[in-house]
C-alpha cells in the first residue's frame, strides 16, 4: 500500500514541469538571441562606444547618440526611402501576387507547372538577386537598359543605378520581383480555402465577377493577407542586403535605407553607441507602425 | 412563381452518364421532391437548374423561358444549400442583402424586404450578428431568409436540413411545410431523406444511379401517397417506405378461381382473389412462373382473424421496440431478391439462413420478443413485380 502512494509523487512532479520544460528551449532561444541583444543594445544606446577607439564603452552620453542619429544628415533621406521602399513595395507585391493568385485559381492549361514555377524566386538568397539584378542593369550591355532602350524608354545615361532618380526604383523592383510570388502562393492557397458553395451563392444572388472579388473573395482572404502584409512590410523595412549589392545607398543618399545607415553606422564606422540607438529607433518606429496597422486590420475580426 | 419543366436533361462526366433523359415538369407553386440514394444525380439536376451545372443535353425551361444556357444570376432562381453557405464576414442582414444590392434596389427597399424576411423567420433580434455566433437552426433560417428576399421564380433547396440534429430537423421540417404554405413558391427540393420527402413533397421524384436497362435515372415521379401504394417498380417499391418492403421470390399458380403465390422455400402461400386483387388478370399471365413478391413490414399484423388477413407463423429472431411499433426480424430459407433490384438501403441485408426480413406491428400487440410468433399478412397489400423488367404487376 506505502509503494502506491509514493510511487505516483514522481511523474506528479514531472506532470507538473513538463509544460515549462517543453517551451524552455524556445523561451531561452528567445531570450539570448533577442531580448538580450536588445537589452545590450539599450544600454549601449547611452554611451559613447566605438571599436575603433575602444573595446569597451568609453563614457555614458545620456542621449547624445540619439540626438545624433535624429539630426543626422542621412536620417530623413534614409526614413523617406525606407517608408517608400517598404510601402510601395508590400502594396505592389500584394496586388501583383492576388492577381496572380486569381489567374493560378482558374484551371488554366499549365497552371500546374507555372504554380511550381513561381515559387522559385523566392527560394534564392537576396543578395544573389542583388547580384542578378546587379547585371542586369549594368549599363554596358545590361539585359534591363537594352529593354528599357526597347520600348522607347532608354534609361539615364550614368545607368539606372548610377541615377538619383532611378536607383531607387530599381532595388524596387528586384525586391518585387522576388516577393510578389510569395504573396501569390499565400493567396491561392488562402482562395483555395474559400468553400466553393460561398461562390456558387454569391453566382446565385448575381454577383458580377469584380463584386464577387471585393464582396466574397476579398474578405475571405483578408485573415491571411493581413498577416502576411505585415510580415512582408517588417521585411521590406528593414531592407539591407539589395542596397548593399546593388547602389550601396547611392548615389548620394538617394537609395540609403534605415537598414543600410544602421549597417554603415556599426559595421563600417564601428560607432556602436550611435548603432544601437539607430536600432531602438527603428525598433520603435517598427512597432508603432504595426501596432497602428493591427489596430485598423484586426478591428472586427470576430469571425 | 413559375413553372418549370426539364425536358430530357442530360449530364455526362466524360464517359460517364451521371444523368440520362430526365423530364419532369413542375407546376407553379408546386413542391417537387428529389428523392434518391447518393449518386442519382439528385443534386445535380437540383445544380443544373439552378446553373452550376451546365447540360449536356436537355432542355431547362423556366417560366415559359429556355433557360438551358443562361448564367445562374440571371435564372432569377434563388438556392439553399446543404451547408448553407452563409458569407461569413456579413453580417445576418447584409447576407440577406446581398442579393437585392446586386439587383441595385433602393436602400430603403432593401431595408424592408429583408426586415419583412427576418419577421416572417423569426431572425430579427439577430440580424446584426455574424453567421459564426449562430446555431444551426439559426443559420438555416438565415439560408431561407436569403433565398425569400430575393422573392425569385423558384427555390431550389439541397438537403437544406440534413446537417441539423434529429429533433431540430422535425421541427425545421414542419417550419419548412408552414413556410410553404405561407409564400406558395415554386419549389425544388433534394433529399435523401424520404420522411422528408413524403411530408414536403406535392410531388416526389425517385431518381436512381442510372443504368443502362431503364435508360434513364427518373424511377417515379408521383404524390408520396401513390408512391408508397403503387411503386412503379422495384427499386421505388423498396426505396419508399421505413423499413424497407420485403421482396420475395413467389410462384404463381392457379388455384380455382384465383390464383396462389407460394414464396420459394417456404410453405408460406397466399390466395389471391379477385375480390382483393381486382386487377389479377395481369398477374394470372405469370402462372407456373416466379415473380417478386412485396410485402410492406407495416401490413404484418397480429392475428385479429379478420378477411383478408392470412396466418404465418414465424420464427422471430429479434424485435427492436421503437416505442409504440416494434419492428421484428426473422430469416425465411428462401433465396434474396438480388440487391441488383431493390438497392433499397446502402447494405443488403441477407440473413445466414437465407434472406432476412422485417415486420412492423403495434408494440402493445407484441406476445414475445422472439421465437415463434404468430403474426397475419394483409394479402390486399401484397405487391407483384416482373423479375426481368423489375415493373410492377397491377393486381
Amino acid at each position: 500500500m506505502s509503494h502506491a502512494q509514493v510511487a505516483p509523487a514522481r511523474p506528479n512532479r514531472l506532470r507538473a514541469w513538463l509544460p515549462f520544460l517543453l517551451i524552455a528551449p524556445s523561451v531561452i532561444l528567445l531570450l539570448s538571441l533577442v531580448l538580450y541583444p536588445l537589452l545590450f543594445a539599450l544600454k549601449n544606446s547611452f554611451y559613447f562606444w566605438n571599436l575603433q577607439r575602444s573595446a569597451e564603452p568609453l563614457q555614458f552620453i545620456g542621449l547624445a547618440n540619439y540626438k545624433m542619429v535624429l539630426s543626422g544628415p542621412e536620417f530623413l533621406p534614409s526614413l523617406t526611402n525606407t517608408l517608400i521602399l517598404s510601402v510601395t513595395g508590400t502594396i505592389i507585391e500584394f496586388a501583383l501576387g492576388l492577381a496572380v493568385a486569381l489567374l493560378l485559381a482558374n484551371r488554366l492549361p499549365g497552371m500546374s507547372v507555372s504554380r511550381a514555377l513561381l515559387i522559385l524566386p523566392t527560394t534564392i538568397a537576396p543578395v544573389v538577386v542583388g547580384f542578378l539584378f546587379r547585371y542586369m542593369y549594368d549599363p554596358a550591355g545590361g539585359l534591363a537598359g537594352w529593354l528599357l532602350t526597347l520600348i522607347g524608354a532608354p534609361p539615364p545615361a550614368e545607368g539606372i543605378l548610377g541615377s538619383s532618380t532611378t536607383a531607387l526604383a530599381a532595388i524596387l523592383f528586384a525586391d518585387v520581383w522576388q516577393w510578389t510570388p510569395f504573396f501569390a502562393i499565400v493567396l491561392y492557397a488562402g482562395l483555395l480555402s474559400v468553400s466553393p458553395s460561398l461562390i456558387e451563392a454569391a453566382r446565385l444572388d448575381g454577383a458580377s465577377a469584380w463584386t464577387m472579388l471585393w464582396r466574397i473573395k476579398l474578405p475571405l482572404v483578408m485573415k491571411t493577407a493581413v498577416i502576411i502584409i505585415i510580415l512582408r512590410f517588417m521585411q521590406l523595412f528593414n531592407t539591407f542586403d539589395l542596397v548593399l549589392v546593388l547602389t550601396k545607398g547611392g548615389p548620394g543618399l538617394s537609395s540609403r535605407t534605415l537598414g543600410y545607415t544602421l549597417y554603415q553606422q556599426g559595421l563600417v564606422d564601428f560607432n556602436i553607441g550611435l548603432a544601437s540607438a539607430s536600432t531602438w529607433i527603428i525598433v520603435i518606429m517598427v512597432n508603432i507602425l504595426v501596432t497602428l496597422y493591427a489596430a485598423i486590420a484586426f478591428k472586427n475580426w470576430e469571425w | 412563381m413559375a413553372t418549370l419543366s426539364i425536358q430530357n436533361v442530360a449530364k455526362n462526366y466524360g464517359e460517364i452518364k451521371a444523368l440520362a433523359n430526365v423530364s419532369i415538369d413542375v407546376a407553379d407553386g408546386e413542391v417537387l421532391v428529389l428523392v434518391g440514394p447518393s449518386g442519382c444525380g439528385k443534386s445535380t439536376l437540383l445544380r443544373m437548374i439552378a446553373g452550376l451545372e451546365e447540360l449536356t443535353g436537355g432542355q431547362m425551361v423556366l417560366g415559359g423561358r429556355d433557360v438551358s444556357y443562361v448564367d445562374p444570376k440571371d435564372r432569377d432562381v434563388a438556392m439553399v444549400f446543404q451547408n448553407y453557405a452563409l458569407y461569413p464576414h456579413m453580417t445576418v442582414f447584409q447576407n440577406m442583402a446581398f442579393g437585392l444590392e446586386q439587383r441595385r434596389l433602393a436602400k430603403d427597399v432593401i431595408k424592408a424586404k429583408v426586415m419583412d424576411a427576418a419577421r416572417i423567420l423569426d431572425l430579427t433580434h439577430l440580424v446584426d450578428r455574424k453567421p459564426g455566433a449562430l446555431s444551426g437552426g439559426q443559420r438555416q433560417r438565415v439560408a431561407m431568409g436569403r433565398a425569400i428576399v430575393r422573392n425569385p421564380a423558384i427555390y431550389l433547396m439541397d438537403e437544406p436540413l440534413s446537417n441539423l440534429d434529429a429533433k431540430l430537423r422535425v421541427q425545421m421540417r414542419a417550419e419548412l411545410k408552414l413556410l410553404r404554405e405561407k409564400l406558395g413558391v415554386t419549389t425544388v427540393y433534394v433529399t435523401h431523406d424520404q420522411v422528408e420527402a413524403m411530408t414536403l413533397g406535392d410531388r416526389v421524384a425517385v431518381l436512381a444511379p442510372y443504368s443502362d436497362k431503364i435508360g434513364s435515372n427518373l424511377q417515379q415521379v408521383d404524390t408520396p401517397h401513390k408512391l408508397y401504394e403503387e411503386p412503379r417498380n422495384i427499386f421505388v417499391a423498396g426505396f419508399i417506405g421505413s423499413p424497407a418492403m420485403n421482396f420475395f421470390k413467389a410462384q404463381i399458380a392457379r388455384k380455382g378461381n384465383g390464383l396462389i403465390a407460394t414464396i420459394e422455400g417456404t410453405d408460406i402461400a397466399f390466395n389471391l382473389t379477385e375480390a382483393a386483387h381486382p386487377h389479377l388478370s395481369a398477374l394470372a399471365g405469370y402462372a407456373g412462373k416466379s415473380v417478386v413478391m412485396g410485402i410492406r413490414p407495416e401490413f404484418f399484423d397480429a392475428p385479429s382473424g379478420a378477411p383478408g388477413r392470412h396466418p404465418v407463423d414465424l420464427d422471430i429472431l429479434v424485435s427492436e421496440i421503437v416505442g409504440p411499433d416494434a419492428f421484428l426480424h426473422f430469416d425465411l430459407p428462401t433465396p434474396t431478391v438480388k440487391a441488383e433490384f431493390s438497392r433499397s438501403n446502402d447494405s443488403d441485408e441477407a440473413g445466414l439462413n437465407g434472406a432476412r426480413f422485417s415486420a412492423r406491428i403495434a408494440t402493445e400487440k407484441l406476445t414475445g420478443e422472439a421465437g415463434m410468433i404468430s403474426l397475419e399478412v394483409n394479402v390486399a397489400k401484397l405487391h407483384f413485380f416482373d423479375e426481368t423488367s423489375t415493373l410492377r404487376i397491377a393486381t
